[in-house]
């Protein structure tokens, strides 16, 4: 494997769904993920961010290997991810998941729940699985007497740490983390996010952070990438996106943050008062185009081109042209 | 128990005075004391929110008020007053005759609240003339008015549609504009944005602003979401473990939170611009306790910094700083301040390191 390759990249890497509601029903291509080409570096924090349906959990998915793309490729370490074994892959990229109340077996203890990966990818003897288990519990902040205890005796901050204990047990390199504080109430999601934040120092992690809450994105990532309707449309460093968006949908995603600020009031919406267009009917050119406060006549037409400037990709007819006449 | 918040002045004009309640529900493990002396009040036109974590009793406040607690609740109130007329002795068909009339309610997922079989004509004419407030057509031209006032395009095509073939949005502009059918007085929104994605979120907040203005309504928001009520709420209710720890407007509770979990609870954001990218946010460690069984000394002190013994012991006095400014610690005001000066300054430090 290439040393010097980015952990992950993502070339061109689409996903479509045929969706039909019955047999005599001819069934209707639902894009999902759409040419998103995107890498991420070693020991980084690369959000993504985006509203329902936009595709970001999709892609999860795809990184983690758990689905394949149906366009382009996915690279791990600069080998393409297709071609390595799955179990190699989940060794090394893990999950966790936004619902600690159902992405964790309600029949097992704490013990075999953060022990099974161990077992699977058959790392030690059981003495020493024990030991390892225990010793990631102390790591996440769980107390060792819960060793034996089912999830339904913890609450829900304790849960999500078990299923962060779970993900790191076989000492994998990147986390894949969907939401993983939506479930949370706000001062349990802080201890989570601090946990994330030590972990990630401690044990030299890289994550791939999905989340649609941008006040925590932007206090998490390094890197962000906004997606709409299954295009990535805006990708940068999080001082670049936050600090001076580009794209008209990640200034109105930013505008709608209400922040514990009373001075402020509610943010004013524009156009923004359009609803969430139809992944399956997609509106031509631009699929932002509708809801966009400086549409112009060529956004219904044309798709945009993807423009580079310094490692920072945009997706909007209102910089490709100003590249192109520069 | 605390009976102090009954001294509490609310003037007479206010829709609704609640003072003194307590809400306790049978478990089987015992008697669990959702909420605990709660005193609030709402006049026309103001926005009240009531704010904390699951669990707090939030819900369960407005369920109360609305009479819509399971049999093995409990509510007793010193006051618990509805534009004069007092709710606790109130029969079911008195209380359902109130309520989606005087008393408008969303709740926070439009989905399972909207009746998937009937359309949302149907639904929206059914709520107008079950309380005898016209005929069909007056309910229908008054659905169409009132879908295109909470912003629906083709209302009067929309009124044969059924709540699937709406997207989450639209369904909660259908909420809204269903609950303004009968002109009510209250409205009590239980997590009206929870399930909507931010940018939606930003324009049903607006909608429900502006429409509390137009209708001159008085507007219970409850909610966990701080930012939302930072910007929305004239008053503000923190509740902690079924009690209201502090209460004042808007401004006084964000920008000089005195119980140390409000204050505890603000640091546990990250602001955008504000909050140093990739530092430690403030937390509350441990969990919330359980309401179950007898309660003695103040609920937060296994999680609070500044805890002393005298936290364990008795009631936890109201401190009160205007007629509507208070919070439930046995710090004072002076030390409470001083509190708040130190770990903001110790956070400014942390953040220049």
């Amino acid at each position: 494997m290439n040393a010097d390759a980015p952990v992950l990249e993502c070339r061109d890497v689409s996903r479509t769904f045929m969706i039909g509601k019955g047999p005599f029903v001819q069934k209707r291509p639902l894009r999902a993920v759409q040419d998103v080409s995107l890498s991420i570096e070693r020991g980084e924090v690369l959000a993504v961010v985006g509203e329902s349906g936009c595709g970001k959990t999709t892609l999860a998915k795809m990184l983690l290997g758990l689905l394949p793309p149906s366009g382009g490729e996915i690279f791990f370490e600069g080998v393409p991810l297709s071609s390595v074994d799955r179990q190699a892959v989940s060794r090394r990229i893990q999950p966790v998941f936004q619902d600690p109340y159902s992405s964790l077996n309600p029949r097992k203890t704490l013990a075999s729940i953060i022990g099974l990966p161990l077992e699977v990818h058959k790392i030690g003897t059981p003495d020493e699985r024990k030991r390892r288990v225990e010793e990631i519990m102390e790591l996440v902040g769980l107390p060792r007497r819960l060793l034996y205890s089912y999830p339904s005796q913890l609450s829900g901050g304790q849960r999500q740490r078990v299923a962060i204990a779970r993900a790191l047990a076989i000492k994998p390199e990147i986390l894949v983390c969907d939401e993983p504080t939506s479930a949370l109430d706000v001062s349990v999601q802080a201890q989570i996010l601090n946990l994330l934040q030590e972990l990630r120092e401690e044990l030299n992690l890289t994550y791939v952070f999905i989340s649609h809450n941008l006040a925590v994105v932007e206090h998490m990532s390094s890197r962000v990438a906004v997606m709409y309707l299954g295009r990535l449309i805006e990708f940068g460093t999080a001082a670049q996106v936050f600090d001076d968006p580009k794209h008209p949908y990640t200034s109105a995603l930013l505008d709608s943050v209400l922040t514990p600020e009373p001075q402020y009031g509610l943010p004013e919406i524009t156009t923004m008062g359009r609803e969430f267009p139809n992944p399956l009917n997609p509106p031509s050119g631009c699929a932002f185009h509708p809801r966009c406060p400086k549409a112009m006549d060529v956004c219904s037409q044309a798709q945009p081109q993807p423009t580079d400037e310094n490692g920072r990709l945009l997706e909007c007819h209102l910089y490709g042209e100003e590249t192109a006449a520069a | 128990m605390v009976t102090d918040t009954a001294d509490i002045p609310y003037s007479e004009d206010s829709i609704l005075a609640v003072r003194g309640m307590n809400v306790d529900i049978s478990v089987p493990a015992g008697t669990l004391h959702a909420v605990t002396n709660s005193a609030f009040h709402v006049k026309q036109g103001e926005t009240l929110c009531i704010v904390g974590e699951s669990g707090c009793g939030k819900s369960i406040t407005s369920l109360a008020v609305m009479g819509l607690l399971p049999a093995n609740a409990t509510v007793t109130a010193d006051v618990l007053k509805f534009e004069g007329r007092d709710l606790l002795s109130m029969s079911q068909k008195q209380l359902s005759e109130l309520r989606g009339n005087r008393m408008g309610m969303i709740f926070q997922d439009p989905m399972t609240s909207l009746n998937p079989v009937y359309t949302i004509g149907n639904q929206m004419q059914e709520i107008y003339v079950r309380h005898g407030k016209g005929n069909a057509q007056q309910a229908k031209d008054r659905a169409i008015y009132l879908l295109e006032k909470v912003g629906i395009t083709a209302a009067e095509s929309r009124l044969g549609q059924y709540p699937h073939q709406l997207s989450g949005g639209l369904r909660q502009r259908v909420m809204i504009a269903m609950m303004l059918m009968n002109d009510p007085v209250l409205i009590i929104a239980d997590e009206p944005t929870t399930a909507l994605d931010v940018t939606i979120q930003a324009q049903i907040l607006h909608l429900l602003a502006d429409l509390q203005k137009e209708f001159n309504m008085a507007l219970i928001l409850i909610t966990h979401d701080l930012g939302v009520v930072a910007r929305i709420a004239d008053r503000v209710a923190v509740m902690y473990a079924g009690y209201m720890v502090e209460t004042g407007s808007s401004d006084e509770v964000f920008n000089a939170p005195m119980h140390p979990y409000t204050q505890g609870l603000i640091d546990c954001i990250p602001i955008p611009g504000k909050t140093e990218r990739g530092a430690q946010l403030g937390s509350i460690p441990g969990i919330v306790p359980a309401l179950v069984g007898d309660q003695e000394g103040c609920m937060f002190r296994s999680r609070c910094d500044y805890a002393m013994e005298k936290c364990a012991v008795g009631d936890v006095p109201r401190q009160a700083l205007g007629e509507m400014r208070g919070y439930r610690c046995v710090i004072g005001p002076e030390q409470a301040e001083a509190n708040l000066q130190a770990s903001r300054a110790k956070a400014a430090v942390a953040a220049g390191e």
